[in-house]
């Protein structure tokens, strides 16, 4: 299915702020509720977007965590429901794997 | 929106990568009105799949007066004026030699460095592995350029986009253009695949590989291939170096972040022959990753344990010399267009957005684009084999 994308263009009001805010949702990288919150009133819209302005994901769970309360929030600023949202990008190995391993697995002849 | 209504603009700019929204954000500074179209959604191209680095010492002459305004002006002035630390650094750059062979090939640019002002240091490998110790002893030489610089892409890209935006620039989503409409020769129109119409007095082609389809709806074209490419990342692991790393012949580029992870990348051979439709996020090119990961064990013997946690690939719009194209478009007033960036695009992004906002303001230029004319791609001279100039 394509996603659709939350109407850039279409004002969603100003960040204010929450008393739960200093949650850490991510762990890996220590992104916290509230920095979450002001990223979707800076523009970020989805999962994506929401990783890469702030690592949230990028560690070394890879988002295999906190990838689900991420959406939540994201979708709650936005009105939407999160099944709206599409996941962010998998991207290989699914866990991390040892340069060594990669290495040897070429299929060169040595 | 329905079809006939027509969505108006001073400017319009199609791509949102690091390109497109540095030239909107700066557009909209300067309080013009801009729509950006995507394809896509915002950002999610080449702009948010590369290394990062700005590779002085292997920029063809041409680009470096671009590159010189980036690292000089536009890229400090990018980390003091957007609400995110997009981690800009002059961190300097080893280029790095095998051979003597190599390593006189690299002491030829030395004087055409020297002219733009440009540090570059040599040395042996003794020198080198002083510096860095971790660097292998099979390296010969080295080359530290002064000039190289990194930033991080994603905050680069998004952070430029969120900036644009809150100044008032319209991005538009899942808007793929497929067309250029002209009126009484100008530039004029943009449609796009569903059918919306979008009209400004100029528009701007930052597209990458997509701007040659949209070109030739004007009967203009530019010759590139369209590459794909992999890089990965690694786990964090102790300091290691400041300065960005390449190896002389491309094999591989490389930095390791302020978190301490070690991003790297690779050139491939194979990577420009890809089958028709193949998609980026599902196709490995099989000579990239693997390979890649052996040349960090072997550029760096000691983190052969360290971990992969991360690899993905983007495209690369390369042309026949390797330089990008920018340019007010002569044969078409109104039009502009910035493509072709053969795999080194993001290091000039802020520049050339910057140099493409100054077309458009009708501007003094802070950089010398004068040979990076798409016109310059010529048949060679049959006779002799070699290119012809014009
Ligand atoms: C793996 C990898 C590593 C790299 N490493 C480096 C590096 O270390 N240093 C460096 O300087 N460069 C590097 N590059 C190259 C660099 O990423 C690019 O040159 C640069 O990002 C190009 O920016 P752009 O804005 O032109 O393109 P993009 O970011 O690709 O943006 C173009 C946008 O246009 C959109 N588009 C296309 N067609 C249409 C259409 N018809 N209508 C609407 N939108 C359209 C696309 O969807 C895309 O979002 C690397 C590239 C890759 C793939």
């Amino acid at each position: 299915m394509e996603y659709k994308v939350f109407d850039r263009t279409k004002p969603i009001g100003e960040f204010t702020a929450q008393p739960d805010d200093d949650l850490i949702i991510c762990r890996c990288e220590e992104i916290t509720k509230g920095e979450i919150r002001k990223a979707v009133y800076d523009g970020m819209y989805t999962i994506n977007e929401i990783k890469r302005y702030l690592r949230a994901g990028m560690g070394l769970c890879q988002g295999l965590t906190c990838g689900r309360n991420v959406k939540d929030i994201v979708a709650r600023e936005l009105g939407i429901s999160p099944a709206e949202l599409e996941e962010a990008t998998p991207r290989p190995p699914a866990r991390p794997v040892t340069a060594k391993v990669y290495a040897d697995c070429r299929g060169e002849e040595d | 929106m329905s079809s006939k209504e027509v969505r108006k603009s001073d400017i319009i700019i199609i791509g949102s990568g690091a390109v497109g929204n540095a030239a909107a954000y700066f557009l909209s500074s300067a309080g013009r009105s801009v729509t950006v179209l995507e394809k896509d959604t915002v950002g999610n191209g080449s702009s948010v799949r590369n290394g990062g680095q700005n590779k002085m010492n292997t920029r063809g002459e041409p680009e470096l007066s671009l590159g010189m305004y980036g690292v000089t002006e536009i890229w400090p002035r990018l980390q003091k004026e957007l609400d995110v630390d997009i981690e800009f650094r002059k961190t300097g750059g080893y280029r790095n030699a095998l051979t003597d062979d190599e390593m006189e090939n690299m002491q030829k640019f030395w004087p055409i460095a020297k002219k733009y002002g440009m540090h570059i240091e040599y040395m042996d490998g003794t020198e080198l592995r002083k510096r860095v110790p971790q660097f292998s002893e099979r390296i010969a030489g080295a080359a530290h350029c002064e000039e190289d610089t990194w930033s991080n892409p994603l905050k680069t890209t998004l952070g430029l986009y969120s900036k644009a935006r809150a100044l008032g620039a319209k991005y538009y989503d899942h808007e793929k253009a497929v067309s250029i409409e002209t009126v009484k020769g100008r530039a004029k129109r943009v449609v796009t695949e569903c059918g919306h119409i979008y009209e400004a007095d100029k528009i701007c082609i930052t597209a990458c590989f997509g701007s040659r389809a949209l070109l030739n709806s004007v009967s203009l074209d530019v010759p590139f291939t369209h590459a794909l490419c992999e890089i990965f990342v690694t786990e964090p692991v102790p300091r290691i170096l400041d300065e960005i790393f390449i190896g002389s012949k491309g094999g591989y580029y490389g930095t390791q972040t302020i978190h301490g992870s070690i991003v790297m990348g690779g050139g491939s051979r194979i990577g420009a022959f890809q089958r028709e439709g193949n998609h980026v996020e599902f196709t490995l090119t099989p000579d990239n990753v693997p390979s890649g990961i052996k040349g960090l064990t072997d550029l760096f013997p000691s983190l052969e344990n360290i971990k992969i946690v991360r690899s993905w690939s983007g495209w690369h719009d390369r042309t026949p010399d390797d330089m990008c194209c920018i340019e007010a478009i002569d044969e078409i007033p109104g039009l502009y267009a910035a493509c072709g960036f053969s795999g080194h695009g993001f290091g000039i992004s802020a520049p050339v957005g910057k140099v493409l906002s100054e077309l458009m303001l009708e501007q003094p230029l802070g950089a010398d684009i004068s040979k990076l004319k798409f016109n310059r791609f010529m048949p060679i001279d049959a006779f002799t084999g070699d290119d012809r100039k014009r």
